[in-house]
């Protein structure tokens, strides 16, 4: 029955995802995301920031199809770059630099990018089944939750989002509340108090997700990039011959199975996604190989591996958003920025009220990766030559989108000076080190941990215990703490920092 | 002179958590608390002041006992940028609101554009920051948002796009003419085109 209903599903979000209006938005996502991907300083939060007004004007399917598109095809993009002219596109493809880079020194930069294409490929198709297969009977216990399991479970979502931020514990764990402090801003939907609004009046709505999401992402990464103006150097290597011969393929089999199930995984965590997912996998194929010093010198399963693993997290990711409606990255905290535009609150009844958003989107991402490798390997001289285009004019065009895009959302100057002023935040808190992502999730987070925390108050009249007896709340509860004392614990601080060095 | 300090930025970043923390209790101690069912307006500002204000004093037990070697290196540019902005928010809440009264400006951005400043001055105190991008890019938001709904989209977004182009010495100017032509285009074209936004686009109309 189960299998009955999996195929009734998958046939309603065919139907939406076929639509030719669909499909089109689909291919801009992909080639926008690629677009972006191939660009180093420009990350695919910035862009989905930059993008969320004008997915306003389109259907809800419409602009969750667009971005999801854009997220997974930016995993692609960035491969590109990364092998062809030793840049990380995205964070994501860092690793993907090492052997990616040297293979195309030696000549092989056809093989590098048709493994990482296949890879890719392989790793978002069975992401996508993993999507379908997990969604409807996670969203089935979801329906069990009651107010006190949402809050604990944030709170252990918060605490994921610690373990997982580079760099310094203490500064995550200030970032989030900060973060949520900023989510406060405005009325409160309980009692009609305001807060934090220093009585101006365009911040009794709360602070829009959008300018803070710009500033934060788009005019601060703009400033960081324009003050260190690092020299691009075009190494076009020629793509010769795309097929990778048959030793290769024998070869990247197994860290393309290891890299997509890993990374199915992390994606899953809250705080996990792309970037760790890639990391990881190079660190496991790396360990597991019989010839680790192979690795930096060309070997192409460290190609094959972290672009499977980063195209899988990016996309299982998705998997608590959809079920839960709790972002477990930045990204997609700006999904559910996207979907409360459109007037959907997330969590798990939006699987029954609107099964064709849902099922739409997931099949629009198997799609989506058809239309990616389709497109790129064609055309990879053409992703490669907007590398030409000089960040001064990107900076420009950055800066012109977030402006213009914020004031289309309500037609609102005060929220564009909000982006003025979250982005000089963020470059201060870029300078410090601080990283922004904890923020964001905070963010989000914060207005909703107060909903459910006072939803469990009063259900439990007023006795806090509620959160201690559900065994759920319980169980995470328990989880984010044992979490918080192992990221403590001074051998493991240690052992982090050195995985985050590699 | 030195003083025993192992990290800047940790400080730094102390400081900004304390001041954000302490200002949040301030505040927020006059929301209401309400009862245990019914948790009020205050539980969760005061609960995350609180919070801000421990991991601030953290950062500083680390900035000042920490690992890490050598002493920090004193210097007046910082101390005096952040004065200075701490002077621009004093000014403005003294000075200016008679005089926008005076004038019928009823600025409600103000107070967003006053803070934005002052943190401004006090970033570029930093140590190696360059101020051209940060601060022209700054003023090119603030800009357009000024503009806009005056003058329209085009002089706001000409302007805007100009002051960031001030912020890098890299700009070849006949470049940048015939790129803000095209951006001038593709905006017009997708957001008051394509998606009809109700936007003032020249200042005429």
């Amino acid at each position: 029955m189960e299998l009955g209903n999996l195929f009734d599903n998958l046939a309603l979000g065919i139907s939406v995802a076929v639509s030719f209006k669909n499909l089109f938005y689909c291919l801009c996502g992909a080639i926008i995301g690629t677009a972006i991907g191939v660009l180093p300083g420009v990350g695919p939060l910035a862009t989905l920031a930059l993008l969320l007004p004008v997915t306003y004007h389109l259907s809800p399917e419409g602009a969750l199809i667009m971005l999801a598109g854009i997220y997974y095809g930016a995993q692609y993009g960035g491969s590109t770059t990364a092998v062809l002219v030793n840049l990380p596109g995205e964070s994501s493809s860092v690793v993907t630099c090492i052997d990616g880079y040297q293979m195309a020194r030696q000549g092989r930069a056809g093989p590098a990018l048709a493994i990482a294409a296949i890879a890719s490929f392989f790793a978002g198709c069975v992401a996508t089944v993993i999507i379908a297969l997990a969604a409807p009977p996670l969203t089935k216990v979801a329906q069990q939750f009651a107010a006190a399991d949402y809050f604990s479970l944030m709170v252990l979502g918060l605490v994921f989002a610690i373990v997982l931020a580079r760099g310094s514990v203490i500064k995550a764990v200030g970032m989030i509340f900060l973060g949520m402090l900023l989510g406060l801003v405005g009325t409160d939907v309980n009692t009609g108090n305001t807060r934090f609004t220093f009585g101006i009046s365009s911040l009794f709505d709360g602070i829009g997700f959008v300018p803070l999401a710009m500033g934060v992402f788009g005019i601060a990464e703009i400033v960081h990039n324009l003050t260190n103006t690092e020299r691009r150097d075009l190494v076009s290597a020629k793509v010769s011959g795309l097929m990778p011969t048959r030793a290769d393929i024998k070869q990247s089999i197994g860290p393309i199975l290891r890299g997509t199930a890993l990374g199915s995984f992390l994606g899953l965590l809250p705080g996990g996604g792309a970037v760790l997912a890639s990391f990881s996998a190079y660190t496991l194929e790396k360990k597991i190989s019989r010839t680790p010093e192979r690795f930096g010198k060309g070997a192409i399963e460290g190609v094959a591996a972290p672009e499977a693993a980063n195209n899988a997290a990016a996309q299982t990711s998705f998997i608590p958003m959809l079920t839960l409606g709790i972002p477990s990255n930045p990204v997609m905290a700006l999904m559910i920025g996207g979907m409360m535009i459109h007037g959907i609150i997330p969590g798990p009844q939006v699987m029954d009220q609107r099964p064709g958003l849902v099922w739409g989107l997931i099949v629009s991402m198997w799609l989506g990766n058809l239309m990616l490798v389709v497109l790129n390997l064609p055309l990879i001289g053409i992703w490669v030559r907007m590398l030409l285009v000089p960040y001064r004019l990107l900076a420009v065009s950055i800066l012109f989108f977030c402006c213009i895009g914020t004031y289309s959302l309500n037609n609102a100057a005060e929220e564009v000076l909000l982006i003025a002023f979250f982005g000089v935040l963020g470059y201060l808190l870029m300078r410090l080190e601080c990283e922004p992502a904890p923020l964001l999730l905070g963010f989000i987070l914060g207005p909703l941990m107060e909903v459910y925390m006072r939803r469990a108050m009063l259900l439990s009249r007023g006795d806090p215990w509620v959160f201690y007896d559900r065994w759920l709340s319980f169980t995470f509860l328990v989880m984010a703490v044992i979490l918080l004392l192992i990221v403590i614990a001074p051998n493991v601080r240690k052992k982090r920092e050195e995985a985050f060095q590699e | 002179m030195q003083i025993r300090l192992k990290s800047g930025q940790d400080f730094a970043t102390g400081l900004l958590f304390l001041v954000i923390g302490i200002g949040a209790y301030y505040i927020g101690s006059t929301y209401s608390m309400g009862v245990a069912q019914r948790p009020g307006t205050g539980v969760l500002p005061r609960i995350l002041a609180w919070c801000l204000i421990g991991t601030g004093v953290l950062m500083w037990i680390k900035a000042f006992v920490g690992p890490g070697e050598g002493t920090y290196r004193f210097s007046w540019r910082p101390v005096v940028m952040v004065l200075l902005g701490v002077a621009i928010l004093v000014l403005y809440l003294t000075v200016f609101p008679p005089i926008l009264a005076a004038l019928k400006i009823q600025g409600d951005g103000s107070p967003i554009i006053a803070v934005t400043l002052a943190m401004l001055v006090a970033v570029t105190g930093m140590p190696n920051t360059p101020w051209r991008p940060l601060v022209m890019v700054t003023i090119g938001v603030i800009a357009f948002s000024l503009l806009v709904d005056t003058a329209g989209l085009i002089v706001a977004m000409v302007v805007s796009m100009t002051l960031a182009a001030l912020g890098t010495h890299e700009t070849r100017w006949r470049e940048f003419a015939a790129f803000s032509v095209l951006m001038l285009l593709i905006g017009y074209g997708l957001f008051i085109y394509a998606l009809g936004m109700p936007i003032k686009v020249l200042p005429w109309n």
